[in-house]
């Protein structure tokens, strides 16, 4: 019996002194609060850009995330770094929350390692579709959409942006990705074109639009019982929208300057953004050989129709822009000749080296933006990833034969 | 030394025990690891089966619903705030939908946001299926489907996906995953838009958890999981 006894006292002991077991993702110690949410705000704004993960020697170096994916990315990750709780509702049907609390990733030893691993884990459960359950929609006020509230689309589109900054002007300044998933994220100056984001109907799309993250109270609760619902965004008649939104959220307004700028920087940056896509295409497509048709899965992969209708919506809104802007006396005439450059082909007898935004679309191949316009607007640019180079880029109009041939997934 | 202390000594050694063996073993239980990417638990289906459905052809009619009936506060929230005859109050889902959308002169089919269904497998394990509408790679709509163990905690654990099904799974292959086991819990959410009303709603184990209506410059919501609860906006 006295060696029983001892053995147990050993067991016990040993069991005693075992260090601590981490029993969570990381251990909440504070809990959200309207000064927690000021800091979450600031804290998006000050730290949240396109190289966030691509900087070296973070527990976040290297991920690849997709839209859905940066927005969850930036509020777990600032409550992991500030110890307050994170939840969602389970996306597969469970009826627990998925919370920091989960044990499953004891057994990494860092807090690192397993804030790492717990971001992969909700990359693969999470997506646009469930970020309704987890967000509401928010009052047209700089005081609900601010720093960290995201815009959802319909669920035509599928995307997501996070608000990096709400400028003076209520216009957004947006970080996002999109498929495939990347480490360098995207950015974009301004509001999404109402037709991508809402289909074109506010009213019909009440998932869609300004959203911000619910209190984790509310997960279980419907939407108009939580916390800052408001459905007033879906109620504004679809002609006016755009408009009234940015004078709801405007502290001043857009200058002509600014307007040319932002315009001119979006469509620039969509059209060089393209380049990378297309070689993309085409390179997949020459290691098939001249024959094989494309699988659904890689039309899918390589085909750019999303795309290019954004390019083609900032090309409008810069058209549109320097259409309002004609014969004003208040916009700089430097920045009014730069963006007609592009939109009325002004500057056609200079190289193009020397035009606004070229744009290289293979060594030495240099187009002036302006071309890309003409081309996106006359639909000469193709989405089609059977197409070769130069049909996707509208250097030759029409299919190819292949493009022809084969399958149009859609 | 008493029985009951006895009996309380034994426990807890046998815990202590248990407790040591726990941290010594070089194998610890598997959900207390990150989800190991090796070999496939899924089975993959022959090279030889029918290529995936493409775009986002509707998986459910507005028929299958036929069977799912409103209940009575509910069916008198959605009169109020719909204006209905009292007499031509639906009594099921596909009753109210083909009131709305026919008295338009609309047509339109569901479409399906995201399907969950939770199976035992003969093993006694757990499996969830998610299938759900995305985006591919360029934004355009698909129909992903993820599949799932569960963990000791009851949390999903993503088990690897053959390439032929992670994007617009067959709905016979679905159905031949789906057979693969016990149903435990079938959820399917399902979204309706016509030109000028969307009706969105979720079914859970056969029984309408969720309803949402716009249309008329007025919305109504339903929360029907627990305690029945509408908002009927103007």
């Amino acid at each position: 019996m006295r060696n029983l006894l001892f053995s147990l006292a050993l067991f016990v002991s040993i069991f005693s002194t075992a260090p601590t077991v981490q029993a969570a993702v990381w251990e909440t110690e504070q809990e959200w609060s309207p000064a927690w949410e000021d800091r979450y705000a600031e804290w998006i704004r000050l730290n949240w850009n396109k190289d966030f993960f691509a900087r070296p020697g973070t527990a976040y170096t290297g991920l690849k995330l997709d839209c859905a994916d940066v927005v969850y990315s930036m509020r777990i990750i600032f409550a992991y770094e500030h110890r307050l709780p994170f939840a969602m509702k389970d996306p597969t049907g469970g009826s627990k929350l998925i919370t920091n609390s989960m044990a499953r990733f004891d057994a990494l030893g860092s807090p690192e390692k397993r804030i790492r691993a717990f971001l992969n884990f909700i990359f693969g459960i999470s997506s646009t579709q469930s970020l309704p359950n987890d967000t509401v929609p928010l009052a047209l006020s700089r005081d609900s959409i601010r720093s960290g509230s995201l815009i959802l689309t319909d669920r035509k589109s599928h995307h997501s942006w996070t608000i990096r900054e709400l400028q003076p002007t209520g216009l957004p300044s947006l970080i996002f990705s999109s498929r495939p998933p990347k480490t360098t994220l995207q950015v974009r100056e301004g509001q999404p074109s109402l037709e991508f984001t809402f289909h074109g109907r506010p009213d019909l799309a009440p998932y869609g639009g300004f959203r911000g993250f619910r209190r984790i109270e509310d997960l279980s609760k419907p939407d108009w019982q939580s916390h800052g619902f408001s459905d007033e965004q879906f109620r504004i008649p679809p002609r006016e929208w755009m408009q009234t939104v940015k004078k709801r959220l405007a502290l001043s307004e857009e200058s002509p300057d600014a307007l040319l700028t932002r315009t001119l920087e979006n469509a620039c940056i969509g059209a060089r953004e393209r380049i990378e896509f297309i070689n993309e295409g085409v390179a997949y497509l020459r290691g098939l050989g001249s024959e094989r048709c494309l699988s659904a899965t890689e039309y899918d992969n390589y085909s750019t129709p999303n795309r290019d209708m954004r390019l083609r919506n900032s090309f409008e809104e810069l058209r549109d822009a320097v259409q309002a802007l004609e014969g004003a006396t208040n916009v700089s005439p430097e920045l009014k000749a730069t963006a007609e450059d592009v939109v009325k082909d002004a500057g056609s007898s200079r190289p193009a080296a020397a035009r606004t935004c070229p744009v290289e679309i293979a060594p030495g191949r240099l187009l002036p933006l302006a071309e890309i316009y003409r081309r996106s607007l006359h639909n000469e640019l193709s989405d089609n990833p059977h197409d070769p180079f130069a049909q996707r880029w509208g250097e030759q109009t029409g299919s190819s034969s292949r493009a022809k041939r084969c399958p149009k997934h859609e | 030394m008493s029985s009951s202390a006895k009996k309380t000594l034994l426990f807890l050694g046998g815990a202590a025990a248990l407790a040591c063996l726990w941290f010594s073993s070089p194998f610890p239980p598997a959900s207390s690891h990150p989800p190991a990417a090796k070999s496939p638990r899924v089975p993959s289906l022959p090279a030889s089966a029918p290529p995936p459905a493409s775009g986002l052809a509707p998986r459910t009619s507005v028929n299958s619903e036929s069977s799912l009936p409103l209940s009575g506060n509910s069916r008198a929230e959605i009169r109020r705030c719909l204006d209905l005859d009292p007499e031509k109050t639906p009594t099921s889902l596909e009753t109210l939908i083909r009131q709305l959308v026919s008295e338009n002169g609309e047509t339109a089919k569901p479409y399906l946001k995201f399907k969950n269904v939770h199976l035992r497998l003969p093993s006694g394990e757990k499996r969830r299926l998610h299938l759900f509408s995305d985006s591919g790679p360029d934004g355009k709509p698909v129909l992903r489907l993820r599949i799932f163990s569960e963990d000791t905690e009851g949390l999903p654990v993503p088990l690897p996906v053959s390439p032929d099904l992670m994007i617009n799974p067959a709905p016979e292959r679905m159905l031949a995953l789906e057979a693969e086991g016990t149903r435990e819990l079938s959820e399917e959410a399902l979204s309706l838009r016509t030109p000028s009303q969307m009706i969105d709603w979720t079914v859970r184990n056969g029984r309408i958890t969720q309803l949402f209506w716009v249309g008329r410059e007025r919305s109504l919501g339903c929360a029907l999981s627990d305690h029945e609860e509408c908002d009927c906006r103007d």
